[in-house]
């Protein structure tokens, strides 16, 4: 384990150049049936980054794992753009419309960024989810959305 | 006795404007102090829940050892950190591939998941063939062992992993380019 761990340290030496971290915020929210939100990517790298925004509902199981599956009917989600292009250092906030006519229902907008490119091997895309909890009201919706699934964690 | 009393008297108006013109300077000062209002300056700062995940080498390459085994060229590293609102949620990072019968492809010839293997932070390497989806992975059978799971993490973290592939086919590999895309997926619930 020590072994992996200086490897790892001595690989972002070699690579510090080159480590790119991508952030989202907020990464949960509540609201209520009809919610008009945003979220924002920001690209800590020192090159452009293309962003591209899908949307799936999920259900959480007892541990909190989420499970995805394409959006229910019940949910209608408007994302004012489905991509984006992000300067170094740049943040892009992504704006969103969602109704959900069978509350309570639980979306993870992910965003997805190509890292690196390469014509033989493997690229590393990094997905990051912003989480929506949608219920008739919006307060302590995502912990009423947890107690139902019969998570044990807060 | 006369140049006696001049001297006195300059001495006296010498001494009076000085006076004043000392009362004179600071006059403003003892003015401003005595009515400036006490300035009250409103702060706010709003920080919102946000995750990062960093993951180094953006690609990597394999090398063949044999016909049938190739290792990569390195291990990824992957970190990730998270502020949350409250303490006692849960964080989870896989990784997967959008394809099954073709992790990595040169557009005909396939190279399947199942035939890719993952070893987290030196662990066994696991054929990445998971169907349990953690996460916001989108993609069951085609996941490979859990890079993270979070359960009850405190409000703020950070968690660093590395996820070392390597490729193992039951036959030799068809002679070809093969390229693919690894999804590091990461979630707070």
């Amino acid at each position: 384990m020590n072994k992996v761990l200086s490897l790892l340290f001595l690989q972002l030496l070699v690579f510090g150049s080159s480590v790119s971290a991508q952030t989202v915020s907020p990464s949960i929210v509540e609201c209520g049936k009809k919610c008009r939100g945003e979220f924002s990517i920001t690209n800590n790298g020192l090159t452009p980054l293309a962003v591209s925004v899908e949307a799936r509902s999920f259900t959480l199981d007892t541990l909190g794992h989420a499970t995805n599956r394409p959006l229910d009917p019940g949910v209608d989600l408007k994302l004012e753009e489905g991509s984006a292009r992000i300067s170094p250092k740049g943040t892009h906030t992504f704006g969103y419309q969602l109704k959900c006519s069978v509350p309570p229902c639980s979306v993870a907008l992910l965003s997805s960024m190509v890292l690196g490119h390469t014509a033989e091997g493997i690229l590393v895309r990094v997905q990051l989810a912003h989480t929506v909890y949608a219920c008739e009201k919006q307060k302590d919706c995502r912990k009423r959305v947890r107690a139902a699934a019969g998570a044990t964690a807060k | 006795m006369n140049t006696e009393y001049t001297v006195n008297i300059l001495n006296k108006v010498t001494f009076v404007i000085a006076v004043l013109t000392l009362s004179l300077l600071s006059g403003p000062q003892s003015q401003a102090q005595t009515t400036s209002n006490a300035a009250a300056v409103t702060m706010t700062f709003a920080v919102n829940s946000s995750m990062t995940v960093a993951a180094t080498p953006s690609s990597i390459v394999f090398t063949p050892t044999d016909s049938k085994n190739a290792t990569a060229s390195a291990a990824i590293a992957i970190v990730t950190n998270w502020n949350l609102a409250v303490g006692g949620g849960n964080v989870f990072t896989v990784a997967y591939f959008a394809s099954i019968p073709a992790a990595l492809t040169n557009g005909t010839l396939n190279i399947p998941a199942s035939d890719v293997f993952a070893s987290v932070n030196g662990g066994a390497a696991a054929a990445c063939t998971l169907a349990n989806v953690n996460v916001a992975a989108g993609n069951p059978g085609a996941i490979c062992p859990q890079i993270f799971g979070g359960i009850g993490v405190a409000a703020q973290g950070t968690h660093s992993d590395s996820l070392l592939l390597s490729l193992t086919s039951p036959t030799a590999f068809a002679v070809a380019s093969y390229s693919g895309t690894i999804t590091i997926s990461a979630q707070a619930t």
